[in-house]
């Protein structure tokens, strides 16, 4: 079994569709739980990425073991997007942002925010769309949901550059034909936030 | 170049180049990606309405000056976000001959306007012997003061004296912090500018929940502690195992 969805294929845009809706309605969700404080912020993004891989893997989509080259192209495209804003911007130290405690806890639900993201888009939905639509259609749709489903909690301004970062993870999906290379990239950008 | 690995590499270049030219949108520096656990604190006001928290801390740091300039400074509240920034670059500010270090210092005050969004934050860059040192001409000093939400219409402005003008402000990386170039030091606060969908600009803020920041001092830079590196070596090796223990291969 692969990284691919299952779905038949006179099923894939119905499957795309409740892919993207049940991820809106998720999304939602979550930013309206998400509060104040880091219980609830933790709860809500746990709770998230745990029914983004339940989703994922009623669509069809099951993990497979990745080769050692998705992992390191996968490795390097973490770094390439780490390294990105410091390139952008290299005279300048990064806007302290959020630093929430507890670090373990913070890590853990970061990782689960992504795996259920990664799973969902550039697993199920991914393979649904590439097999119904081809795999361009497959790279933008997941790379515009990808920034859309992070407007409820952070704003229409993340959209720019989650589109951007999308599309760099649509193409390790590509490159490599599964989802670790994506999660690797998406893994280190986002704990890398905790040093920047 | 085969056919197949065309398409792949096409979409990493263009992903790659949307990815630059937003991050060269902004003149402040921001995190890789807007993903991950969302957790702001409650803003802390200086006077807080009724049910929102109180306490704001200030912030203060000393930093040598090396080889003549005063050398990068990121000063910041403790809060999470922290409620106020101020980023320079390396030789920033016109210093006397003979100066050792500068104390950059971040304090919170009363909103003296109604259209000022939480607090104001006064922000000033000292040498040892108590007196302003200005921004040289042309350097760049970026200031980050958070809202107290963030649906606003505003922007940042700074008290000349007798009036609050605003100046050219986007957001600094999350809805509710507004990031602005300065070129004087001085008063600061976020001021209303527009209609906001929600209403007033700090009525629907209130909240008990105690901040995970606090005290006085600069938010501390150090990294986590060593049982971190530990969980991370845990973590490495449990997913080596999940390898191990998955069956079929990646491919296409």
């Amino acid at each position: 079994m692969t990284a691919d969805a299952r779905a038949l294929p006179g099923q894939g845009a119905a499957t795309a569709v409740w892919l993207l809706g049940g991820l809106a309605a998720a999304s939602l969700a979550r930013a309206a739980l998400n509060g104040h404080v880091a219980l609830s912020a933790f709860v809500a993004g746990a709770t998230f990425g745990i029914v983004l891989v339940a989703m994922a893997s009623m669509a069809g989509w099951r993990p497979a073991r990745p080769s050692v080259t998705s992992l390191l192209i996968g490795s390097v495209g973490g770094l390439v997007l780490v390294a990105l804003p410091r390139l952008a911007h290299p005279l300048l130290p990064a806007v302290i942002g959020m630093r929430p405690d507890p670090f373990a806890a913070w890590v853990l639900v970061t990782a689960l925010v992504v795996t259920g993201e990664e799973a969902l888009l550039r697993g199920a939905l991914f393979g649904t769309l590439e097999r119904a639509a081809g795999p361009v259609a497959a790279v933008a749709i997941t790379s515009l949901a990808f920034a859309l489903m992070h407007v409820p909690l952070y704003g229409w301004h993340v959209v720019p550059l989650d589109l951007g970062v999308g599309v760099w993870l649509g193409g390790l999906r590509l490159a490599t034909g599964g989802v670790a290379a994506p999660a690797i990239a998406h893994g280190l950008a986002d704990l890398s936030t905790w040093w920047i | 170049m085969p056919a197949r690995r065309r398409l792949p590499a096409g979409v990493l270049l263009i992903g790659l180049g949307l990815t630059w030219l937003a991050a060269m949108s902004t003149s402040v520096r921001t995190a890789p990606l807007f993903d991950g656990v969302f957790i702001e604190d409650p803003y802390l006001f200086v006077d807080p309405p009724a049910g929102a928290a109180g306490d704001p801390p200030s912030a203060e740091a000393t930093q040598p000056v090396v080889d003549g300039s005063v050398p990068l400074l990121a000063v910041a509240t403790t809060e999470v976000p922290p409620q106020a920034q101020i980023i320079a670059e390396a030789d920033a500010f016109a210093i006397s001959a003979g100066t050792q270090s500068v104390t950059v210092s971040i304090v919170p005050a009363s909103a003296t306007d109604p259209t000022i969004a939480g607090n104001v934050y006064r922000f000033s860059v000292t040498d040892p012997g108590g007196a302003s040192l200005e921004i040289r001409p042309g350097a760049r000093v970026t200031i980050i003061v958070r809202a107290p939400q963030s649906d606003l219409v505003a922007q940042i402005a700074r008290f000349d004296g007798t009036r609050w003008v605003t100046i050219p402000t986007e957001l600094g990386g999350l809805a509710d912090l507004f990031a602005a170039n300065i070129t004087q030091l001085g008063d600061f606060a976020v001021v209303v500018t527009g209609a906001t969908p929600s209403g007033s600009a700090v009525a629907s803020v209130a909240s008990s929940a105690a901040p995970s920041g606090g005290g006085g001092d600069a938010t501390d830079l150090d990294g986590p502690p060593w049982w971190v590196v530990v969980l991370l070596v845990v973590a490495a090796l449990g997913g080596g195992l999940a390898w191990g223990l998955l069956g079929d291969r990646e491919g296409r």
